[in-house]
């Protein structure tokens, strides 16, 4: 029994001898304000509970509250319209393609990412001379600013000029001068290729943090018992790897399905709306038809099915580690 | 019964409140009016001559204060939703037509038809006018054309023996016969750029030939949505596009924007292109030479018996936002002062030839004319100014002011249904269809 539930059941058990009821929610309130260490403790935390409050707890149910509202945002009208925002999002002849780009872009460049992220971990553990430079050079994607990088991606896919597409164009892979941003496939492989590329150092860099604190002298064991460099791999480095792969792929779910900059710079979601996803859909929504309870909805939308999501994917390996 | 002493201060409190309520009667009284004037242009060579002007005219009114401020286009309707919702939208406002109907639509604006008769209706070309009208007023004042017609070689016309096309078929030969293979069998150069960039550009270039043809989206004269009833043309002029571009223009134009065209056109990669006259400048910064070799001509209409019907255009104007009399007041003489002919003109030279007056004698002020880039392109500005300007439309404006255009640009439902049928991915037939539904919903949703 834990440490926590012995007390539980003290404070229980001595309710159940004098024979009275234990307070309500309200006397227990009563008794944390009268608590002096409580009182300082709500001091301190009462500067982070307003940030939340404000910042994102507010945000957050204005949004649900904008998903069922017409909005007219010169006069400040609303109109409540109950489910109307979701039914005409979701009769939108646009949904499927736009929740198909989105599984498609989210599952690629989460795969890119880390199948990425882990090999260069793997490689930045070693203990080799200029290792030190290697990992700064590894870790620029990441802090390059998304404007520059896809500008930069941009130039590389020009079908005139850019160095990418005229080799493309050599090995005959596209036409003279055609572009990869030009076609709907190689569009949406161009933004997850930009996407992974910008992606994988923060999974890199998580990844090498867990295996600098693998225990050296597993590995002298698995050595002894004669394990080579892939057993070594699959049954030392794997399971230690997993409590960081299941926190961080519900992180990069989430900023990935979210990302909004990447795609929209480099091809507007286009062409024909090949790379066109839910958050491309949501801007367009509100920023350019000034429908913002449609926008909402979308909104509302996504962050209920990433929620579902997460909790399935965090029940399940609860369940599996478990077993 | 006062003493002396006391009649002589009260004879000056006389005199200064007789003189205070001349003083507030009188033009003076704008001294105490602070207006708030924003801008579009962010360029500095831009942006500078209107700040100059406003210094030039601001005195006029007895010290009146003017709070000049530039907008970048990308963040303006983002200002302005949080301004009207403030109640501190703009005092006066330089913008493209489609944020007037966006003003105009939350009933942000006060008309200006007064400072048009004011200044001389018939100074102003006439399209300008009518796209910013509505309800019996003119709600903006146009200070600059923005027009679109075909940029072509010159040079490359002459070898290869072609005079400027008179119609669709015309245009579509001769820019085949202009696409000529390099010695690696590979196309050196292509007849015509056909973009199609998603945002903007597409729709852009779609409603160019539509409009040549005669096609509205709304009736100019009724303001009926006919879109609808026009599939016939609008497929025609659809396929018609896509020949060109599939005939004549580099594969990659398919999502090119303004940038990509214009870069093709001043290096020679393209032969022709339907533009708003801004690669004069990038040729004189990029390519100099080559500047002698370019010539316009508008963009045909289907048959060479017929001129084309419109183009699509645009302009900037000048609005006043709704706020107390004597700020809408002061900001009519403001702008009043701004019109000078010789102002407007050089408003038009800080970026000359994409930028041509919208007044006749702004356009023929020795201001203008004078300029070095003006004088160069002379016979190219009067087609311009007396075949293009004239008569065009922007989508969804054709009647008037309508909202419908800001979505239109905002948006990206006709660069999707243009780009689809270019890639093959629907037929012209289906893509008339998604841009007619999508026409239909958002004029429902407008008036909802």
């Amino acid at each position: 029994m834990s440490a926590v539930s012995a007390r539980l059941a003290a404070i229980g058990s001595r309710y159940a001898a004098s024979g009275r009821r234990p307070p309500r929610t309200g006397r227990f309130l009563d008794r944390f304000l009268r608590d002096h260490k409580a009182r300082i403790g709500l001091v301190f935390i009462a500067p982070a509970l307003a940030f939340l409050i404000v910042f994102v707890a507010y945000p957050v149910i204005e949004v649900v509250r904008l998903s069922f509202h017409l909005v007219d945002f010169a006069t400040d009208q609303e109109k409540f319209v109950g489910f109307a925002n979701f039914v005409q999002v979701l009769r939108d002849a646009k949904l499927g393609t736009v929740a198909w780009n989105t599984l498609v872009w989210t599952i690629f460049s989460l795969a890119g990412q880390f199948a990425l992220g882990l090999t260069a971990a793997l490689c930045i553990n070693q203990r080799l001379p200029g290792m030190t430079l290697i990992r700064t050079i590894l870790l620029l994607p990441y802090v390059v600013p998304v404007i520059a990088l896809a500008l930069f991606w941009r130039w590389m896919l020009d079908g005139s000029f850019g160095i990418v597409s005229a080799a493309l164009q050599s090995a005959g892979a596209i036409a003279p001068d055609q572009s990869p941003l030009a076609t709907p496939d190689g569009a949406m492989a161009t933004v997850i290729l930009a996407n992974t590329w910008r992606g994988f150092p923060f999974v890199m860099i998580s990844y090498w943090a867990a295996l600098q604190a693998i225990p050296h002298e597993l590995y002298e064991a698995a050595s002894v018992d004669g394990a080579g460099p892939w057993q070594e791999f699959r049954y030392v480095t794997l399971p230690h790897l997993v409590t960081i792969t299941k926190v961080m792929l519900v992180l990069r779910l989430i900023w990935t399905v979210t990302f909004f900059d990447i795609i929209w710079l480099i091809t507007r979601g286009g062409p024909g709306g090949a790379t066109e996803h839910w958050p491309i859909w949501i801007y367009q929504e509100t920023m350019g038809f000034f429908r913002f309870g449609s926008g909402a909805a979308l909104a509302v939308l996504l962050a209920g099915m990433l929620m579902l999501l997460s909790a399935v994917y965090l029940v399940a390996t609860r369940g599996s580690a478990a077993r | 019964m006062m003493n002396p002493q006391a009649r002589r201060v009260a004879r000056t409190l006389r005199w200064a409140m007789l003189a205070g309520i001349a003083a507030l009667a009188t033009p003076g009284a704008a001294a105490a009016v602070e207006l708030t004037f924003w801008t579009n242009l962010t360029t500095a060579s831009q942006a500078n001559v209107i700040q100059k002007q406003i210094n030039e005219c601001a005195p006029q009114q007895g010290g009146l204060t003017v709070k000049f401020e530039t907008v970048p286009f990308g963040a303006m309707y983002t200002r302005l939703i949080t301004a009207l919702r403030r109640g501190e939208a703009p005092n006066i406002m330089n913008t493209i037509e489609g944020a007037v109907a966006f003003m105009q639509a939350k009933n942000g604006l006060v008309p200006v038809t007064d400072l048009i008769d004011r200044l001389d209706r018939k100074d102003f070309t006439a399209s300008y006018l009518h796209a910013v009208s509505k309800d019996g007023q003119v709600w903006g004042l146009p200070d600059w054309a923005l027009h679109q017609e075909v940029w072509y070689r010159k040079d490359l016309f002459a070898k290869a023996g072609l005079q400027p096309p008179r119609s669709w078929d015309e245009l579509l030969q001769a820019a085949k016969a202009l696409t000529a293979a390099g010695a690696d069998g590979k196309p050196a150069q292509f007849g015509f750029a056909v973009p199609m960039g998603r945002s903007l550009v597409a729709p852009q270039t779609y409603f160019q030939i539509f409009y040549s043809a005669g096609g509205t989206i709304f009736d100019p004269k009724t303001g009926e949505y006919v879109f609808g009833e026009q599939k016939p043309l609008a497929e025609k002029a659809l396929a018609f596009m896509i020949d060109l571009y599939k005939a004549a223009s580099p594969p990659a134009s398919v999502e090119w924007s303004w940038s990509e065209y214009r870069t093709a056109f001043v290096k020679g990669q393209v032969a022709m292109t339907n533009e708003w006259g801004a690669v004069v400048q990038m040729a004189a910064e990029q390519n100099p030479d080559v500047l002698i070799q370019f010539d316009v001509f508008p963009f045909p209409g289907p048959s060479a018996e017929k001129k084309p019907a419109a183009s699509l255009g645009g302009g900037y104007y000048y609005l006043i936002g709704k706020s107390a009399p004597d700020k809408v007041a002061a900001s009519k003489a403001l702008l009043q002062c701004l019109y000078d002919p010789k102002r407007v003109a050089e408003r038009a030279n800080s970026r000359p030839i994409f930028a041509i007056p919208a007044t006749r004698t702004a356009f023929e002020s020795e201001v203008f004319q004078s300029n070095e880039t003006v004088k160069r392109f002379k016979p190219q500005l009067e087609v311009i100014f007396k075949d293009v300007m004239p008569t065009w439309y922007r989508y969804g404006m054709e009647a008037g002011l309508n909202p419908l255009a800001g979505q239109i640009e905002a948006t990206t439902f006709i660069g999707d249904a243009i780009q689809n049928a270019a890639l093959g991915k629907i037929k012209v037939d289906a893509a008339i269809n998604q841009i007619d539904e999508q026409l239909r919903f958002q004029v429902e949703m407008l008036t909802r």
